[in-house]
């Protein structure tokens, strides 16, 4: 693990940039917005790009996770395998804006070339983080608990597990 | 003998929203000797622990799918039926547990009861009398996909099954949610094997009283821990927590082993009824 903690927020001008310094074993507070997908919510994100029609939100930073919600607030969120959703992900890493991924138990050396990070939050903690994040919009309710939830985040410590073809999973 | 939907939905709340104190134990014993990567995951589930208990929160958002085993003893007057139908209302209402079934092909949604959900086990005990013993287990998607089942030739006998176990826990990686709590089920038929290996998951960490299964525990959790998964899959030697082991007789021309994974977040609560209320 790396020294200090890095803040960084998708909405600052600087993100992109910041995101590039990173490296694997540095611990970030991350702000800003996220989308939550799933299984479902890859294929058909796929599906559409390969029709050559666009999503209907805008990714940049994906979460691999669906949430528990009681009137409207999360009261627990964390991290799915994202193993699962290896396949989908080579294919939006290139053909939207996405640049990170937050999921848990880590993806193949190669979904992580060049572009984009993978990031690690613990599993089964998920009382935990539901502390840092909040509902903004809900996108593809029809998938029910796999909605896609674009959540607020602020100040979510994460790790990053996968940069610049590093990774710190012991087998992977 | 009745229970109410009151007891039920308390059972669930127990049951997804702690640890059973020997997991916590052991999970601050491992924290209190770690640093670095490790140490920060450690944190973060002793955190969340104290949070879901505070809060009364789901200590993971998943919920899983409920499964129920039910003991009954001898003289227990347990109307299975009138059980199982409230327990599918409660489930039906409780908004704190995720809606995690659905039809395998058309995918729609079922909330939390479906076709063959919740899981009902049932076994009678003769050393119950008039007692039914409930234990809820919210079981994981992501852990319950590391389960696995052998059907072993019975002269490959027990350095087989070590083999399979570790190899095993290898290719399942850092998907369940390591340090996992290990259960394997020995014997029987294919299927028994499988209920066996997921009543040795939810053991306690003590032993079942039998010596040579003790050792051959000990042997597994060494060698998984051998493997260098580790915490969240970050390297180490805490892959697992601990490894039980059940042990059925089996037919002459069989030896099935099953295996059931729980994460560390492994949760369970338990009832107990009798005739007097």
């Amino acid at each position: 693990m790396n020294g200090k903690i890095i803040a960084i927020d998708t909405r600052e001008k600087e993100f992109e940039n910041k995101l590039r310094k990173l490296k694997a074993g540095d611990v970030i507070m991350l702000s800003g917005i996220m989308h939550t997908m799933r299984d479902r919510a890859h294929k058909r994100a796929v599906e559409l790009l390969e029709e050559g029609r666009k999503l209907p939100f805008e990714i940049k930073v994906v979460f691999h996770a669906s949430p528990i919600i009681v009137n409207n607030r999360i009261i627990s969120i964390g991290p799915t395998t994202s193993a699962r959703m290896e396949k989908e992900t080579k294919k939006l890493l290139g053909k939207t804006g996405l640049v990170m991924v937050l999921g848990k138990g880590g993806m193949g050396r190669s979904t992580f070339g060049k572009k984009g990070i993978y990031c690690a939050l613990t599993g089964g903690a998920g009382a935990y983080y539901a502390q840092f994040l909040r509902i903004k919009k809900k996108y593809w309710r029809d998938l029910g608990a796999e909605t896609v939830y674009e959540l607020e985040a602020r100040k979510v410590p994460a790790l990053v597990a996968i940069a610049k073809g590093k990774n710190l999973y012991a087998l992977l | 003998m009745k229970i109410s939907p009151e007891q039920i939905e308390k059972l669930i709340v127990e049951g997804v929203t702690r640890v059973p104190p020997y997991v916590e134990e052991k999970i601050r014993r491992i924290h209190s000797h770690s640093k670095g990567v490790e140490r920060m995951q450690l944190g973060t589930m002793l955190e969340a622990i104290e949070i879901a208990r505070k809060k009364k929160v789901p200590l993971c958002q998943d919920t899983g799918v409920a499964m129920f085993f039910v003991r009954i003893g001898r003289n227990a007057k347990f109307n299975g039926i009138e059980f199982e139908k409230s327990v599918k209302k409660t489930l039906e209402r409780m908004h704190i547990l995720r809606k995690n079934v659905i039809s395998p092909f058309s995918k729609r949604n079922k909330g939390n009861v479906g076709v063959g959900i919740p899981v009902f086990h049932y076994e009678f005990s003769s050393d119950l009398i008039d007692e039914a013993e409930i234990t809820y287990v919210p079981k994981g998607g992501g852990s319950e996909n590391g389960s696995a089942l052998c059907m072993l030739n019975p002269n490959e006998g027990k350095e087989r099954i070590i083999k399979f176990a570790v190899a095993h826990v290898k290719k399942l990686g850092a998907k369940a949610c390591p340090p996992y709590i290990i259960g394997i089920g020995i014997g029987g038929t294919a299927d028994s094997a499988l209920l066996l290996s997921k009543k040795a998951m939810g053991r306690d960490f003590n032993s079942n009283g039998n010596k040579e299964i003790e050792e051959l525990e000990e042997e597994i959790l060494k060698k998984v821990n051998a493997l260098g998964i580790g915490v969240m899959g970050f390297g180490g030697k805490n892959t697992a927590l601990k490894v039980n082991v059940e042990v059925n007789d089996a037919h002459i021309a069989s030896l099935p082993v099953g295996i059931s994974v729980s994460c560390w977040a492994l949760r369970k609560a338990k009832i107990i009824l009798s005739d007097e209320g």
